[in-house]
C-alpha cells in the first residue's frame, strides 16, 4: 500500500511513458504521432524531477532555518530537456506542414503508397 | 592564451557562428564563411590532436566549475581523432555544399541550411568531447535536429525527403528519449553524470537499476546507429537528402553513435560478471552479421546509386559492430579502423555521387549511362570508392576487412569469417552493377555533358586519394586505433 501511494509519481511516469510510446507507434496521423512523442518525453521529465525530491526537503534556497534541500540538479537538467522537446516538436510540426503541402495528406496510410522508392521523383513545393 | 580554450572553442565556434550565418543576406558569402569556419574548426581539432597523440589527457572545466560537479570536456586520443574526422568531413562538405545545392534549394534559404550544417557539426563534436553524460544527450539533440532539417532540404529535388526526415525525426527523438531515460537510471543510483566519476561509482550501485539503465542506453544508441532491426530510417534519409548532406551524414552521424558505444562499452555495456550486468557486447556480432548480409543484399537490389550506397553503409556498420562485439584491444581497434576507413571510402563515394547528381540531375543507375565516356574523372573516382568498398588490396577497405577477419579467424569463428567473406562477394556484385551502368550501358545523348564541377573535385579527389593512401600505408590508422583501444580498456600496449 505504501508503494502504491508513496511511489505514485513513478506509477504515473510508467503509465505516461507507455501511453506516449504506444501513440507514437500506433497512430497513423503525423500530428498525433508528435503529440505521443511529447507525452513520452514529458514522462521522462517527471521521472527526473521525482527522483530529485528529498523527503522532508525544502526548495533548494539557502537558508539558516533549513538543512535538507531537494536536489536542484534534475530540475535544471529538465529545463534543458524541455527546450529540446519544444525544438523537436517545432521541427516536427514544420515538417508535417510541408508534408501536407507536398502530398496533400498527413495520414501515414495515405502517404505510404506516395512515398515508396518505386515512385518517380516529384518536387516538393516552395523548396 | 586563447588556444588554452581550444576544447571549448572547437564546439563553440561552429555553434555560435551558425545563427550569424543564418542571418546573412548573401548566400554566396554565407557559403564561403561556412567553409572558412569549418576549416578553422578543423585547425583547432588538429591542434587538439597534438597533445592527445603525446598521451596527455586534456580536461577542460567548463566555466571553471571543476568536475565532477561542473561539466568537463575531456580530450583523449579517441575524442581528438573523432573531432578531426567530424571537422574534416564538415569542411569537405562545406566546400561543395553551395554548388551541390544547385536548383534544389532557393538561394534565400541557403544561409539557413549552411547554419544547420554548422550546428550539426557543433553537436557531433560536442558529443565527442564532453565528459558529461547529460551533455551528450543535449549535443545529440542539437546534431539530430539539424540533421532533420538538412535531410528535409532534399525536398527541392524529391518530396519524399520530407517523409524521410519526418520518419527519422520520430525514430530519432524516441531513441534520444530512451537514451535520456537510461541516463536517469544511472544518475539515480550513482548521483553523478560525469562519465569518469560514474565509472568509479557504478561498482557499488544497485544492479537492477544499472541493468535497466544500460538497456535503455543501448536501445537508444542502437536506433541512432541504425542497428538491425532499427535501421529503417537510414536508407530513405540517405537517399533523399541533398547528396552533399548525405556525404556528411555518412561520414559522421552513425559513426558518432558507434563512438558512444565504444566510450560506454567499458562503463555499462561490457559485463564484468560481479556486477550482474547484461553483456551487450555478445549481442553485437549476430546483429552485425545480419546487417552485413541484409545490407549487401539490399544494395544489390537498389535501382538508385544513393540508396545502394546507403545499404552498403548498413553493411559496413554491421562490420564495425562485429568488431566491437568481439571485444578486447584488437576488436575495438578493428572497429575504429573500420570506422575511420569507411568514413573516407564512403565519403568519397558520396562526394562523387554529389558531383554526378549535380551534373545529371539524378542518382538513378539509369542516369549513369555513358559515365565512363562523358565524365571520366568521376568514373575513376567512383571505381576507387567501389574497390575500397569491396576491400581490394591496396585500398583502405582491405585493411579494415582484414582486421576483422583476422580476429574472427583467430578465434575460429568460422560462421562470422564466412559471413564477412560472403558479404565481400556480394559487394563485388553491387559494385559491378554500378560499373555496368556507368560503362556498358548504351550512352544516352539526352543527358547533360561535362565532367565533375571543380567544387566536387577537391573533396572527392582527396577522399579517393585517402582511400588508396590508407591502403598502401595503413600504419598510422592502425597504430592510433590500437593505442585508443588500449586507453579505453585501460591496458598499456
Amino acid at each position: 500500500m505504501r508503494d502504491l501511494i508513496g511511489l505514485f509519481p513513478y506509477w504515473a511516469v510508467v503509465v505516461l511513458m507507455m501511453t506516449g510510446l504506444y501513440i507514437v507507434i500506433a497512430q497513423g496521423n503525423l500530428v498525433k504521432k508528435l503529440v505521443g512523442l511529447g507525452i513520452f518525453q514529458v514522462s521522462v521529465f517527471l521521472l527526473y524531477i521525482t527522483a530529485g525530491v528529498v523527503e522532508g526537503g525544502t526548495p533548494p534556497i539557502l537558508n539558516d532555518q533549513f538543512t535538507s534541500y531537494t536536489n536542484p540538479l534534475p530540475s535544471v537538467l529538465i529545463l534543458t530537456a524541455i527546450v529540446v522537446g519544444v525544438a523537436t516538436l517545432a521541427v516536427g510540426l514544420a515538417l508535417a506542414v510541408r508534408i501536407r503541402e507536398a502530398f496533400g495528406t498527413i495520414e501515414e496510410d495515405e502517404l505510404q503508397p506516395l512515398a515508396t522508392p518505386e515512385q518517380p521523383a516529384q518536387k516538393g513545393p516552395g523548396a | 592564451m586563447i588556444l588554452d580554450h581550444a576544447p571549448a572553442l572547437v564546439v563553440a565556434l561552429p555553434l555560435l557562428s551558425a545563427p550569424l550565418i543564418a542571418l546573412l543576406p548573401r548566400p554566396a558569402l554565407a557559403g564561403m564563411l561556412t567553409a572558412l569556419i569549418a576549416a578553422l574548426d578543423l585547425a583547432l581539432a588538429i591542434y587538439l590532436l597534438g597533445p592527445a597523440l603525446d598521451g596527455t589527457l586534456v580536461s577542460y572545466p567548463l566555466g571553471n566549475w571543476l568536475p565532477p560537479i561542473g561539466i568537463e570536456y575531456r580530450i583523449d586520443l579517441l575524442a581528438a581523432a573523432m573531432t578531426v574526422l567530424i571537422a574534416g568531413s564538415a569542411t569537405l562538405t562545406a566546400l561543395m555544399l553551395p554548388t551541390a545545392l544547385g536548383p534544389e534549394v532557393a538561394p534565400g534559404d541557403r544561409p539557413r541550411l549552411f547554419a544547420a550544417l554548422l550546428l550539426c557539426q557543433a553537436g557531433l563534436i560536442g558529443m565527442v568531447v564532453t565528459g558529461d553524460l547529460f551533455n551528450v544527450f543535449v549535443f545529440l539533440e542539437i546534431s539530430s535536429l539539424s540533421t532533420y532539417v538538412l535531410i528535409a532540404a532534399g525536398a527541392g529535388r524529391d518530396r519524399r525527403a520530407l517523409t524521410a526526415a519526418f520518419d527519422y525525426l520520430v525514430l530519432g527523438a524516441t531513441g534520444a528519449t530512451f537514451f535520456v531515460i537510461g541516463i536517469a537510471f544511472l544518475y539515480i543510483v550513482t548521483g553523478t553524470l560525469n562519465m569518469a566519476d560514474l565509472g568509479e561509482r557504478l561498482p557499488g550501485a544497485g544492479k537492477r537499476a544499472i541493468i535497466v539503465g544500460s538497456s535503455f542506453l543501448f536501445v537508444g544508441l542502437a536506433l541512432k546507429a541504425a542497428m538491425l532491426p532499427l535501421h529503417r530510417w537510414l536508407p530513405n534519409a540517405y537517399a533523399y537528402a541533398p547528396t552533399a548532406v548525405t556525404t556528411f551524414l555518412a561520414m559522421t552521424a552513425t559513426k558518432v553513435s558507434i563512438y558512444l558505444l565504444i566510450r560506454l562499452s567499458d562503463l555499462v555495456f561490457q559485463s564484468p560478471g560481479e556486477l550482474g550486468r547484461v553483456n551487450f557486447a555478445a549481442l553485437l556480432p549476430p546483429i552485425g552479421l545480419a546487417m552485413l548480409i541484409m545490407g549487401s543484399v539490399m544494395a544489390v537490389r537498389s535501382q538508385d546509386l544513393k540508396r545502394l550506397l546507403a545499404f552498403s553503409s548498413i553493411a559496413n556498420l554491421g562490420l564495425m559492430l562485429i568488431a566491437l562485439g568481439l571485444g578486447a584491444v584488437a576488436g575495438i581497434a578493428a572497429a575504429l579502423i573500420n570506422l575511420f576507413n569507411h568514413a573516407v571510402i564512403k565519403g568519397g563515394a558520396f562526394a562523387v555521387t554529389a558531383g554526378i547528381v549535380h551534373r545529371r540531375g539524378s542518382s538513378s543507375l539509369a542516369a549513369l549511362a555513358g559515365l565512363s565516356r562523358d565524365m571520366p574523372i568521376a568514373f575513376v573516382l567512383l571505381i576507387i570508392a567501389g574497390l575500397g568498398l569491396i576491400g581490394v588490396p591496396l585500398t583502405a577497405g582491405f585493411v579494415s576487412k582484414l582486421s576483422v577477419i583476422q580476429i574472427a579467424a583467430g578465434r575460429e569463428l568460422w560462421l562470422l569469417t564466412g559471413g564477412i567473406l560472403l558479404s565481400s562477394l556480394i559487394t563485388v556484385v553491387y559494385v559491378w552493377r554500378v560499373v555496368e551502368a556507368a560503362m556498358l550501358a548504351p550512352a544516352r545523348d539526352d543527358l547533360p555533358k561535362g565532367d565533375l564541377h571543380p567544387a566536387f573535385l577537391l573533396p572527392a579527389g582527396l577522399l579517393a586519394a585517402g582511400t588508396i593512401a590508407l591502403g598502401i600505408d595503413s600504419a598510422p590508422v592502425v597504430t592510433v586505433a590500437t593505442r585508443i583501444a588500449g586507453q579505453i580498456l585501460g591496458v598499456t600496449p
